[in-house]
């Protein structure tokens, strides 16, 4: 096990590496940022003087090694063009906001997919599947912007029951949690419907039938654990792109999240804080996957015995054998 | 069973989508950058054109003096509004980003300017006349000096008490190399011979006669600032949880995009406010700004959308002000008349072209009615309307042609010119340049649209000489503090000056040149706008610029806060806002 965990955070370093560099080449591509920082007039010294200050004239390879040097040794993601507080200071404010907006969502949103799915799936073909099927649909069709403001509309300013924007009290939390659960809902709804209608035709299932045991045991006992298998991995790849992916729920409802910070960011083409908040994202992203891969060599026997024991790989097992029930 | 269940299922589906469809179209945002509409009104009279036909009947309307004519001010019925944010708390509600407080930055949100950095003298937003503020003295001399006496016992909010050297200090920072935007008018004093006298008297003197330094001075980028603390920090120091300013309150906290927070400064030299502390709120999207002004959640909206207004002001709204000042934005045509090829060369051609364009209709499909008549132009030093009988051009076609038949155009030898901006695809100036396409094309002359990227427009427009592929180039300048509405615009009138934009077109002309000297060498303030009120009269009989419109913008507050108008909406004097009893 410790043999997969090695080779995976040697993956994530190579990963974080390689958004790093694309990033940069990116952020240059993207325009000069020293007009933007300069105003609308300026002269050609001024121009050249911050050019040279901030280290534009100094080959990319070069800009990058000193991106990258202090970055390591200094933990310095530099300082933003924008307000000029250091980028570490700004990302690592609002990052915690964005985790726990993404947190609540999938606490709450994705029990809820993964319920309504399986009701689906055990009802399939019935009123009830069909209701729910439609609305997973529409759920997951409905834009994030335009649900977050018919959120607003209704429950802010038509009843009055929610704020609109901050997060100052545990209301302002409902409605941006909300809006970013119902994608959740959609994808965990559908995902465990086709899921569990894999696995509810499978001969183990058909065994446990056949003993007798009642239908609430055979989907609970024998049937959920295996469903819930792709669902680990679902959950981890949702939780990094809610928390990247937030900005516009966060730009909403004004919430002091990262992703809002990324798009004002990229509007003010301010490197420092694009290159920061992406590095913190991507570094995130790969920081989840580890932990839902080793999750995932614990949940799943068929994982852990490919790196337990001789440490060679398993030959290819029928699926019914590999049962976690 | 199951085809029924189907059935049922899509008809669902499909009434969702409908609903979702018909929600999308009903909230639209209308502020001038989505496209032509229908006019809800038509007049020649821009200034009090209606822009919300649907009013309560309980709506009030007033007007406001301004210089340019009556601006309407609109007050809905009283309702049971009360206010829900903290007593001795005004909650603002915007849509701009704030880099830095400070007064000499490039990124620092002008709007805020008046509440924490003052200037030694004053502009009367309705009469444009000068008073001394942190000056207590001021007047030129025969030499062309400027002499000032600050007013005594002024301090600064990083401690310390204003004295000469810290306005020597912060005209010298504002004139710099290391300023982002350094302006014309601070480099044009000779700081070696300025004579600081006392601690409260001191002399400036002039390498070259500056007759706009009064202007500039009464602008946020001379606001005089501590130099003690500013050199202190350093030019690095992002001022945004604290400043080096005078003014009636202090930022003490700031979240990038999302807030900040100022303080009432209880040290402060004149009247105290009443509020204690101003918190502004940025918002990006304004259907969250309108939701929460409705619940109360701010009290004060500022550039919101004419359709929310709309809504407030046909009866969903109570308790409410609604202003609709100038954004302070012109649009304008540059004709480019030098090069040799340019069919602009020709006088008649540029006449021809101011003559072909319906204003008024040109103002409605680009702006939805954001937007009055403007000014003569834009590039007087001050940027203000000097001329004040002039604005657009008559919508006289039969005249166009007619003149281009005079300079030997017509069906069979069409004029053909280029138009360059920096437009973004279905934006404000994309369709305000596919409708003057449009009217130059009955009168025959066929215009090209091009556009490039801001920075290669603003290049080119700043640049020696207009490219020669660039005939007409559409620009949105901005007012300076010459016009006493935005007098915090001290970035603008820069970008606009009429050296840069005369050089740069190349203009040849005596009379011209003769009144541009004579403007910016005139002290006297009456002289000065005589001779700018010739040299605008001038631009207009020679077309060299066709001035199009200017856009506005909307603000609301509640009734609750007192001393509001139309010009401290759109300045936010915090300070001279009270709650009603």
């Amino acid at each position: 096990m410790l043999r997969f965990i090695i080779n995976r955070l040697l993956q994530m370093i190579i990963v974080v590496f390689g958004v790093m560099l694309f990033v940069f080449i990116i952020s240059r591509a993207t325009g000069d940022p020293i007009p933007s920082l300069l105003g609308s007039n300026y002269t050609q010294a001024q121009y050249d003087e911050l050019y040279v200050e901030m280290g534009f004239d100094q080959p990319y390879i070069v800009q990058f090694f000193y991106y990258i040097r202090d970055v390591i040794l200094y933990q310095d993601l530099g300082i933003s063009y924008e307000s000029k507080r250091p980028v570490i200071e700004e990302v690592l404010t609002r990052f915690p906001v964005s985790m726990r907006l993404a947190i609540y969502s999938i606490v709450i949103f994705v029990p809820i997919g993964i319920a309504i799915g399986i009701i689906s799936a055990v009802k399939q073909y019935s009123a009830l599947d069909y209701t729910i099927t439609t609305f997973a649909l529409i759920l997951a069709a409905m834009p994030g912007f335009w649900a977050g403001l018919m959120l607003m509309l209704i429950f802010s300013l038509q009843l009055g029951w929610l704020p609109a924007t901050g997060i100052d009290s545990w209301k302002g939390w409902i409605l941006p949690c909300v809006t970013q659960g119902l994608s959740p809902i959609a994808y965990n709804a559908r995902m465990s419907r086709s899921t569990m209608l894999e696995v509810i035709r499978q001969d183990y299932i058909r065994t446990a039938r056949s003993k007798g045991l009642s239908e609430f045991k055979v989907i609970m006992g024998h049937a959920l654990p295996n469903t819930l298998l792709p669902v680990v991995t679902t959950v981890g790849t949702l939780f990094s792109i809610l928390v990247g992916g937030g900005a516009i729920v966060e730009n909403i409802f004004g919430i002091p999240g990262l992703g809002s910070y990324m798009i004002f960011s990229i509007q003010a083409k301010d490197f420092p804080s694009v290159q920061g908040s992406v590095l913190l994202f991507s570094l995130f992203v790969c920081v989840v996957n580890v932990i839902v891969d080793i999750l995932y060599g614990f949940i799943d026997p068929r994982v852990k015995a490919m790196y337990m024991g001789t440490g060679k790989k398993p030959k290819a097992q029928p699926q019914e054998e590999g049962s976690a029930a | 069973m199951k085809k029924s269940y189907a059935r049922v299922v899509s008809l669902l589906l499909a009434a969702a989508m409908l609903f979702g469809l018909a929600a999308c179209s009903s909230d639209d945002d209308d502020n001038g950058d989505d496209g032509a509409a229908e006019s809800p009104a038509s007049s020649s009279d821009f200034s009090t054109i209606d822009l919300f036909p649907d009013l309560d009947p309980d709506v009030t309307v007033s007007t406001m003096d301004w210089y340019r004519g009556d601006i309407n001010v609109y007050q809905t019925k009283d309702g049971d509004v009360t206010k829900k944010t903290p007593d001795g708390t005004i909650v603002f509600g915007g849509q701009a980003t704030v880099g830095a407080c400070f007064p000499s930055s490039y990124m620092m949100e002008f709007l805020w300017a008046w509440n924490v950095y003052e200037t030694l003298i004053m502009r009367d937003t309705v009469t444009g006349e000068f008073y001394p503020w942190l000056a207590t003295d001021y007047g030129y001399d025969d030499d062309g000096n400027l002499n000032i006496t600050l007013r005594e016992g002024v301090q600064f909010h990083s401690g310390g008490t204003m004295t000469a050297e810290d306005v020597l200090f912060s005209f010298e920072y504002a004139a710099g190399d290391n300023v982002n935007a350094a302006t014309e008018a601070a480099q044009k004093i000779d700081f070696e011979n300025s004579v600081i006298h006392d601690d409260y008297n001191l002399t400036i003197v002039f390498s070259e006669p500056c007759g706009s330094f009064l202007y500039w001075m009464s602008s946020s980028f001379l606001a005089v600032m501590s130099k003690d603390y500013v050199e202190e920090m350093g030019p690095d120091h992002p001022y945004l949880e604290d400043d080096a300013g005078t003014g009636p309150y202090y930022i003490i906290d700031s979240t990038a995009a999302l807030s900040q927070t100022f303080l009432r400064f209880e040290d402060y030299w004149g009247d105290l406010p009443e509020f204690d502390t101003v918190i502004y709120k940025r918002y990006e999207d304004k259907t969250s700004q309108f939701v929460d002004y409705q619940n109360g959640e701010i009290d004060f909206c500022f550039l919101n959308t004419y359709d929310n207004v709309s809504r407030i002001l046909g009866g969903e709204g109570t308790d409410t002000i609604v202003y609709q000042p100038p954004n302070g934005r012109i649009a304008e045509i540059n004709l480019t008349t030098i090069g040799g090829e340019s069919p602009f060369e020709d006088l008649r051609v540029r006449q021809a072209l101011a003559y072909c364009i319906n204003y008024e209709e040109l103002m409605i499909g680009v702006n939805m009615d954001s937007s009055m008549a403007t000014l003569p132009n834009s590039y007087t030093p001050e940027g203000i309307a000097y001329a004040i009988n002039l604005g657009t051009y008559e919508y006289n076609p039969e005249k166009a042609i007619e003149l281009l038949e005079d300079a030997g155009y017509g069906p069979s030898n069409p004029v053909t010119v280029s138009i360059v901006s920096s437009a973004d695809p279905g934006g404000a100036r994309e369709i305000a340049m596919e409708i003057i396409q449009a009217y130059a094309a009955e009168v025959g002359i066929n215009v090209e649209i091009n556009t490039v990227r801001s920075s290669e427009l603003n290049a080119a427009v700043s640049g020696p000489t207009v490219p020669a592929e660039y005939d007409m180039t559409f620009m949105i300048n901005e007012i300076g503090p010459g016009d006493p509405a935005f007098r915090y615009r001290g970035r603008a009138a820069y970008d606009a000056e009429i050296g840069t934009f005369s050089g740069n077109k190349g203009i040849d002309d005596e009379e011209f040149s003769r009144l541009v000297a004579e403007g910016d060498s005139t002290l006297d303030e009456e002289e000065r706008a005589e001779i700018y009120a010739q040299l605008q009269e001038l631009m207009y009989e020679n077309c060299w610029t066709i001035p199009l419109y200017l856009n506005t913008c909307v603000g609301f507050c509640r009734t609750y806060i007192e001393g509001t108008n139309y010009f401290n909406a759109y300045t936010l004097d915090w300070a001279s806002w009270t709650l009603a009893e």
